[in-house]
């Protein structure tokens, strides 16, 4: 036991320091497997849609578990923080509402899904993939944004998705915009990487008080999601350390027989 | 999380080290040619039980409380066989090597309500 304790005890000391810094900026799920291979765990931080064969997607209480936590109907949005790699399988960490058994909203608890159980709901990443080569450096002097009353921000160009609404410039404020787009109908929008509390939106450079942009008639539902190549833990670094601990357990046999041999 | 657990295996050897000579010391034995056999036993048991812990926690589904006790087991079956074989003031040495894993897990659970 002494071992183990050992082990775990600087687990502890080691990493509780490291997962509080982490908490500062990413919210985890309550999920003990989670808890316990957060490490080994990529981080994904986008929405899906449920996409199940049978029109549902069963949650599992973890992905080497048999235990069912509930079932989710195909079309429900679930974020996903994370994605682990179960023996060639990437399932996803997501949060979802318990159903009483009287059908009632029950709490919100977190489990496991089959990543190839659900569809990435199109997002300003998939977006930026889609119109990547598109995008250009913006050349303004902010002119317009100054000007306006208010500023809307979008998840992205013709989502119809406000992502907020700000009470016009901030005078004496900065804002650096990297990248801007021309959309089919000739609007120029601009990507803020942080201004004021929001992070990563667009602003629409050519009408940035306007309320109700339209959604683009041609932007996707579902976007396209690539598993992360296997996490695990990094197989040849493990491998390596069972090398290294085989050499020295085999190291340690032959010192205790040489140190302990037999007088003659 | 390699690079962790290689860390990991460094210290937890360490302070399995610390616990054991400290048992050692305290049942009254002095040799030192069985304070550096404890070393040596441990050194040799310590790292494969961690390691063999932490391989099939994140490769299998093997029930894990199970394995670390069967882990344990071999550990303790394995000191007491070096204890036996090479151990000069170990009367009862599966008792002893008991024992000593017995202590440590104490101790850790003291230090555990303490931490």
């Amino acid at each position: 036991m002494k071992k183990l304790f050992s082990f775990t005890l600087f687990l502890c000391l080691v990493l509780i320091p490291v997962t509080t810094a982490y908490a500062d900026v990413i919210i985890e799920p309550d999920n003990s497997f989670y808890t316990r291979h957060a490490a080994d765990c990529v981080q994904v931080g986008r929405s899906f849609y449920a996409h199940g064969a049978d029109g549902f997607v069963t949650v599992m209480e973890a992905p080497d578990s048999k235990t069912e936590l509930g079932a989710v109907e195909n079309d429900t949005v679930l974020y996903v923080y994370s994605t682990y790699n179960h023996k060639g399988t990437s399932w996803g960490v997501v949060d979802f509402e318990r159903q009483t058994d009287d059908g009632d909203p029950g709490p919100i608890i977190s489990g496991w899904v089959p990543m190839d159980q659900l569809q990435l709901k199109y997002d300003r990443i998939s977006f930026a993939e889609e119109h990547e080569k598109e995008f250009h450096p913006y050349a303004g002097d902010l002119s317009e944004l100054k000007a306006a009353e208010q500023l809307v921000f979008w998840t992205y160009p013709g989502s119809g998705a406000q992502a907020g609404i700000m009470a016009g410039w901030q005078e004496g404020s900065e804002l650096y915009l990297e990248t801007a787009y021309t959309d089919a109908d000739g609007r120029e929008w601009g990507f803020i990487t942080y201004y004021y509390g929001y992070k990563n939106v667009w602003v629409c450079l050519s009408d940035p008080a306007n309320e109700s942009i339209p959604k683009a008639g041609d932007n996707p539902l579902t976007g396209i999601w690539q598993p992360p190549e296997r996490t695990g833990s990094g197989l040849p670094v493990t491998l390596l350390v069972i090398v290294l601990v085989a050499v020295l357990a085999a190291g340690t046999v032959i010192l205790i027989r040489v140190v302990w041999k037999p007088q003659k | 999380m390699s690079g962790t657990l290689l860390g990991s295996l460094g210290l937890s050897l360490l302070l399995t080290l610390v616990l054991e000579t400290g048992f050692f010391l305290l049942t009254g034995k002095r040799g030192r040619r069985d304070l550096l056999l404890v070393v040596l036993v441990n050194v040799l048991t310590n790292p494969v039980v961690v390691l063999a812990y932490w391989l099939i926690v994140f490769y299998t589904s093997l029930n894990h409380v199970i394995m670390k006790a069967v882990l344990e087991l071999a550990a303790v079956l394995a000191e007491g066989y070096y204890y036996k074989k090479y151990g000069q003031a170990f009367q009862r040495p599966f008792l002893f090597s008991f024992a000593a894993n017995a202590f440590s897990f104490g101790i850790g659970l003291l230090l555990q309500q303490l931490l």
